[in-house]
C-alpha cells in the first residue's frame, strides 16, 4: 500500500483495530532481506505500508547544515538537492545500489529511500571519517502501531532534551513504528577528492593498513575489497586497499596521495591513483556491481584489529567482501555454489570467536528449517522484547523481525 | 511516603561493608546539591558499591523494597539531577574508579563508572590517544555522569558528543538485573539500547562499565582568535568558515562584556595580550589534523575572517602560545565571577542562523529584567550559555533570574531550537520540556522508561513535568503567549 500522507495515520489506527500485522516499508529495494517477516492470517506476503508518498524535502537549512525530509524521499533525490548547495549526507550508496545514482545512472530508487537507510541503520566506508546513519539523525517523527504520532529530537545539531529516540528507531528494521520524518546533519562537498587503489599481496597489504590507520593522515575511507573486481583470480592479488582521500586544498592533496604512494612502494605494494569518476567505479564494485543479487549476502563485523584474521579465513574462500579497515565492518557476497551453506555457519563461529558476529541478510531459497538464522539473540534480548511490547503491543509491526531477538524457525 | 530508612539501612549493610554506608548527617551534607546549587536536598541515606554485583544487589533490594533511588556521579551536573528530591537512596559511584582495560590495538577502553573524564586520556595519552569528549569540568565529572547527560564539549563540534563516542554499556537494571547494551564494534544486531540510554539521565538503570573509542591525537594543532566590532561580523566569520568546508576542531565566541571582564581579569598576567577595549565579540577557532591541512585551513580561516570584517586575526601553534590564546576563554566564568558575585548558567540550542537574532533578543531581555546577561557560547553548533550575572541578597532577585532563564530558554524553543545542549533537564528544566514535545511525544518516550523501569524508581521525578511540580510554569507560559513574546524581525543572516 501507498498511502497518501493524509490517510497514514488513519489507516495505521484501523490496522490497529484489526490487530492487522504489517510491515513499514520504502521503496521495498530489501524489504525481504534479513529475518523473513511472518505475513499474518490468510495473506501469503506481509502487508507492506510504503512511505512512497511521504517525499517531500520539507526543509533544508543550508546555513545550519540541517536538512528534514519525509523518509519516503529517495536518497538520490536528498543527495541531488544538496548537491547543489554544494553539500551532501555523509553516507554511502546502500549495497546493491549498482551504478552510482548520483552520476544519473541507474534508477533512483536502487539506493532505496531515506527511511529505509534510518531504518536498517547500516553505513558503510565513510564511517572512517564522518561515523554512520546514527551519528548524523537528529530529529526523527514517526507514527506508532496504534497510530498515535509522536517526534523526539529536534532541528539542531546540539539537542540532549528528552529521549534519544533517534537512536533507539535508527536500526530497529521497521519493528518499533513507521519513520515518517527525519532531521539530519548535511556536511560541506569536499572540495577535493582522490581515491587510492592498493593492490598487492596480503601480506604487505596488511602492514600498509595498520600504517595508514596510525599515520596523522585523515583519509575518508580505508576499505579492504577481497575479489571485487569482475575477473578477480582466486588466490593471490584478489585483495585490495581502497583508501579516499578528500581535502579543502589540491595542494594537501597531492601531498597525501604522494605521502601513501611512498609507503606502499617501500612496501612492495602497487598505487592506482583514481580521480573521482575512476574513484566512484571502484566504490561500485564495493557494492557488489559485478555480482548483483548474489545468493549470499552476509554483513559481518570484527573488532578492527582482527579483520587480518578474517580475511585471512578459510571459510572466506570464493567469497566477495569489502570490510572496514577501521571499522572491521562490512558486507561479504557469493553465489550458491561459491559458499555452501556450512562455510556460512563456519564463518559466522570465526566472526563471533574473533569477538564480532555475522547477519545474514540474504540466503539463497530453501525449507525455513534448514535457514540459517538472519541474527542470533542479543545479551539483552529480554529488555528489547519488553521494549517491543511497549511500541507494539499487538505484535503488528515486521512481526518474527526484531534486531537482537533470534528469529524463530 | 514515609519509609523507614534505619531499617533499610540495615538491609543494606548486610550487603555492603560498612564504609559502603553512609547514614551520618555530617556525610550526607555533601550530596544535597549538584552543581547546581540552587536546590538542596539531603538524601536519606547514601550507598558508595565497589562492584557491578554490589550495584545489582543493592538495586536488587531497592526493587524488593519498592525503593526508588538516584545514581549519582561527581556530582557536577548543572540541572540537579544527581540530587534526590523525595526520599531516594543516592547511589554513588566514587568508589568505582577502575580503568577496567585498555585495548590500543582496537582503540577502546572500559572504564567504572566513576572514573573521571580527563583520566581517560590521560591514561592513553603517552601512546598517542585521546578521548574526544571533553567538558569543561572535565577534571571532575565521571564518564558515567557523561554517559547519562550526553555531555558535549569543546571540539564536539568536529568530533561529537559522548553518544558517538560509547561503544557498549553494562547496565544494572532498576530490577537488579544485569545486561549489556551494544558491543565492541560501531554495528551490533540488536536495537540500539545503548543509544537510548545515553542521556538518559539515570532514569533507566545505573551504567556499571562503560567501553569508550579512542581516537588518535592530532598530528598539530593551531588556534586562531579574531576580533570584531559588531557581533553580526563574527556571526558572518562562523558562516563562511564553515561554508568554505573548513570544519573546525572547536568554535567559541565571547561577546562585549566578557571580553570587558576577562581583561580586567588577566590584566597583568604574563603573556596574556589584552582584547582590543572595543572589541564587540571575540571569535576563537582551533584546527587540528595533519600539519599540511592545518596550515591550509588556517590560512584560510584566517582570511574569511577578515573578510567578514575582522581586525586583527592572531595564530598560535605552540602549546603555549595556544594556551594563553584559550586563557580568556577558560578565565571568562571566574572572571565574571569576580565582577559578580553570582551567576546563573543557562544552556540553550538554536540553529547556528539564528544566532544573531537569539543574542539581540537576549540583549533586549536582560535591559528588561535589569540582570546583565553575558554569553560566552559554542557558536560552531548554536550551544548558548548565557550567564545571567546577579548579587545574591537583593530582595527577589533570585525568582527574576530563574524568570528571565525561562524567557532565554522560550526565545531559544521558539527559534527553533532546545532548551538544553548539553546540561540536562533534570529537575532544573522539567517544566519546560513541553515547550519542545507535544503530550503523544512525551507518552512515547515513557514507553522506553516503562520497558526499562515499569515502577518509575530510577531517579524519579526527573526529566519529565509533573502536574503537581510545574503547575507554576504552565501558568506563566500562558501569561508569556498572551503578551506575544516574539524575536525581533531584524533577522541578521548568520
Ligand atoms: C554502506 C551501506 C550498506 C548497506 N548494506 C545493506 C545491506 O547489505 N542490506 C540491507 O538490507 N541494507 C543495507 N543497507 C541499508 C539500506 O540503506 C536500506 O536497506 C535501503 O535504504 C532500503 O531502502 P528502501 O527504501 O528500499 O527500504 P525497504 O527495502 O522498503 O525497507 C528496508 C527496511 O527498512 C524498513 N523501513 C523502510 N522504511 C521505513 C520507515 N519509514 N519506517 C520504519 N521502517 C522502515 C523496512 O521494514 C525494512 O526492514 C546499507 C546501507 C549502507 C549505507
Ligand atoms: C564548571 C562546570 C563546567 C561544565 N562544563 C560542561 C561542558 O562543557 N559540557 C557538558 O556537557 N557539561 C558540562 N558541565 C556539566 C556536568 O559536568 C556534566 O553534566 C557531567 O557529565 C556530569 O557528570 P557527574 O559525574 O558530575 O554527574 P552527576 O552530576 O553526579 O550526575 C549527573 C546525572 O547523571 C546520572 N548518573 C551519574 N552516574 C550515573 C551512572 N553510572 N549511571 C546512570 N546515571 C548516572 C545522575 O543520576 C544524574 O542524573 C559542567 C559543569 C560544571 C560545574
Amino acid at each position: 500500500m501507498r498511502p497518501e500522507p493524509h490517510e497514514l495515520q488513519e489507516l495505521v489506527r484501523d490496522l490497529h483495530r484489526q490487530a492487522t500485522p504489517w510491515l513499514p516499508a520504502g521503496s521495498g529495494s530489501r524489504l525481504e532481506w534479513g529475518p523473513p517477516v511472518q505475513p499474518g492470517p490468510g495473506r501469503s506476503a506481509p502487508l507492506a505500508l510504503s512511505t512512497a508518498r511521504l517525499d517531500r524535502i520539507v526543509e533544508h537549512n543550508p546555513g545550519d547544515f540541517t536538512v528534514t525530509v519525509q523518509t519516503g524521499t529517495p536518497l538520490v533525490v536528498l543527495q541531488q538537492e544538496l548537491a547543489r548547495h554544494r553539500q551532501w549526507l555523509t553516507l554511502d550508496w546502500p549495497w546493491g545500489t549498482a551504478e552510482a545514482p548520483a552520476t544519473g545512472g541507474g534508477n533512483a530508487l536502487g539506493a532505496g529511500t531515506v527511511g529505509g537507510l534510518v531504518a536498517r541503520g547500516l553505513a558503510g566506508g565513510y564511517r572512517q571519517r564522518h561515523l554512520g546513519v546514527r551519528d548524523q539523525l537528529i530529529g526523527i517523527g514517526l507514527l506508532r502501531a496504534d497510530g498515535t504520532a509522536a517526534r523526539a529530537g529536534g532541528k539542531v545539531v546540539k539537542n540532549v532534551a528528552g529521549y534519544d529516540l533517534m537512536r533507539l528507531l535508527c536500526g530497529s528494521w521497521g519493528s518499533l513504528a513507521l519513520i515518517t520524518e527525519v532531521t539530519l546533519r548535511t556536511q560541506p562537498l569536499p572540495p577535493q577528492r582522490r581515491g587510492l587503489w592498493l593492490h598487492g599481496p596480503l601480506q604487505q597489504l596488511q602492514p600498509l593498513a595498520r600504517w595508514l590507520l596510525g599515520s596523522s593522515l585523515s583519509p575518508e575511507r580505508i576499505d579492504w575489497h577481497r575479489r571485487t573486481l569482475p575477473d578477480a583470480a582466486d588466490a593471490a592479488g584478489a585483495e585490495a586497499l581502497l583508501v579516499s582521500l578528500a581535502s579543502i586544498s589540491p595542494q594537501t592533496l597531492e601531498e597525501q596521495v604522494a605521502c601513501i604512494r611512498q609507503q606502499a612502494d617501500q612496501a612492495g605494494v602497487r598505487t592506482e591513483v583514481l580521480d573521482p569518476e575512476r574513484l566512484e567505479a571502484h566504490l561500485e564494485l564495493g557494492r557488489g556491481s559485478s555480482a548483483p543479487r548474489p545468493a549470499w549476502l552476509l554483513r559481518a563485523g570484527v573488532p578492527p584489529r582482527r579483520t587480518d584474521e578474517l580475511l585471512r579465513a578459510r571459510e572466506l574462500d570464493g567469497a566477495s567482501a569489502v570490510i572496514g579497515a577501521g571499522s572491521g565492518l562490512g558486507d561479504i557476497w557469493g553465489s550458491a555454489a561459491q559458499l555452501p551453506a556450512y562455510r556460512v555457519e563456519a564463518l559466522r563461529r570465526r566472526c563471533r570467536e574473533l569477538g564480532g558476529h555475522l547477519t545474514v541478510l540474504r540466503q539463497p531459497p530453501g525449507p525455513a528449517a534448514t535457514a540459517i538464522p538472519a541474527w542470533l539473540d542479543a545479551p539483552s534480548r529480554p529488555l528489547i522484547e519488553t521494549v517491543k511490547r511497549q511500541f507494539d503491543p499487538k505484535q503488528q509491526l515486521a512481526r518474527g523481525r526484531l534486531p537482537g531477538v533470534q528469529p524463530p524457525p | 511516603m514515609s519509609r523507614d530508612w534505619a531499617e533499610l539501612e540495615r538491609g543494606l549493610r548486610r550487603l555492603l561493608p560498612s564504609r559502603a554506608v553512609v547514614a551520618a548527617r555530617q556525610e550526607l551534607l555533601a550530596y544535597d546539591c549538584d552543581g547546581l546549587t540552587l536546590h538542596r536536598h539531603q538524601p536519606p541515606l547514601v550507598v558508595l558499591p565497589e562492584t557491578t554485583e554490589q550495584v545489582a544487589a543493592v538495586l536488587r533490594f531497592c526493587h524488593e523494597n519498592g525503593v526508588p533511588f538516584v545514581a549519582r556521579g561527581s556530582g557536577t551536573g548543572l540541572s540537579g539531577g544527581a540530587v534526590a528530591e523525595s526520599e531516594a537512596l543516592v547511589i554513588a559511584t566514587s568508589r568505582m574508579r577502575r580503568v577496567l582495560e585498555v585495548d590500543l590495538e582496537n582503540r577502546r577502553v572500559v572504564v567504572q563508572p566513576g572514573v573521571i573524564n580527563s583520566w581517560v586520556t590521560r591514561a592513553v595519552a603517552g601512546d598517542g590517544f585521546y578521548y574526544a569528549p571533553d567538558p569543561s569540568s572535565q577534571v571532575a565529572c565521571s564518564i558515567g555522569g557523561n554517559v547519562a547527560e550526553n555531555s558535549g564539549g569543546v571540539h564536539c563540534l568536529k568530533y561529537g558528543v559522548t553518544s558517538n563516542h560509547v561503544l557498549a554499556l553494562e547496565v544494572v537494571l532498576p530490577d537488579g538485573t544485569v545486561t549489556t547494551l551494544g558491543s565492541d564494534l560501531d554495528e551490533t544486531p540488536e536495537l540500539d539500547l545503548r543509544g537510548a540510554f545515553i542521556g538518559s539521565e539515570g532514569t533507566l538503570g545505573i551504567a556499571t562499565a562503560i567501553t569508550l573509542r579512542l581516537l588518535r591525537a592530532p598530528q598539530s594543532v593551531a588556534v586562531l582568535m579574531a576580533d570584531f566590532g559588531s557581533m553580526e561580523a563574527a556571526g558572518e566569520a562562523v558562516r563562511r568558515v564553515t561554508a568554505a568546508g573548513v570544519l573546525p576542531a572547536g568554535m567559541e565566541m565571547m561577546d562585549r562584556l566578557v571580553i570587558e571582564a576577562v581583561n580586567d581579569y588577566l590584566r597583568g598576567v604574563e603573556g596574556f595580550e589584552e582584547y582590543p577595549a572595543d572589541a564587540a565579540a571575540v571569535l576563537l577557532i582551533e584546527l587540528d589534523g595533519q600539519e599540511r591541512e592545518v596550515v591550509a585551513a588556517a590560512e584560510l580561516a584566517s582570511a574569511l575572517c577578515r573578510e567578514a570584517g575582522a581586525r586583527q586575526v592572531r595564530q598560535a601553534w605552540q602549546e603555549e602560545e595556544r594556551a594563553l590564546l584559550w586563557k580568556g576563554r577558560k578565565s571568562a566564568i571566574s572572571a565574571l565571577g569576580r565582577r559578580f558575585p553570582s551567576y546563573y548558567l543557562q544552556d540553550g540550542v538554536v540553529p547556528r542562523s539564528a544566532l544573531p537574532r537569539v543574542l539581540a533578543a537576549i540583549e533586549a531581555l536582560s535591559e528588561r529584567f535589569a540582570l546583565p546577561v553575558a554569553n560566552v557560547f559554542h557558536a560552531g553548533d548554536g550551544n548558548l550559555h548565557p550567564l545571567i550575572l546577579y548579587r545574591d541578597g537583593e530582595p527577589g532577585v533570585r525568582e527574576r533570574v530563574q524568570e528571565l532563564g525561562a524567557e532565554i530558554l522560550r526565545l531559544c524553543v521558539d527559534a527553533g531550537g532546545s532548551i538544553t545542549g548539553e546540561h540536562g533537564v533534570g529537575s532544573d528544566k522539567r517544566c519546560y520540556l513541553d515547550w519542545m514535545y507535544g503530550p503523544d511525544d512525551l507518552a512515547t518516550m515513557q514507553l522506553l522508561r516503562d520497558a526499562f523501569d515499569p515502577q518509575r524508581r530510577a531517579n524519579p521525578g526527573k526529566i519529565f513535568p509533573t502536574p503537581r511540580s510545574c503547575a507554576e510554569s504552565a501558568r506563566r507560559v500562558q501569561v508569556l503567549k498572551a503578551e506575544g513574546v516574539e524575536l525581533p524581525a531584524e533577522a541578521v543572516v548568520f
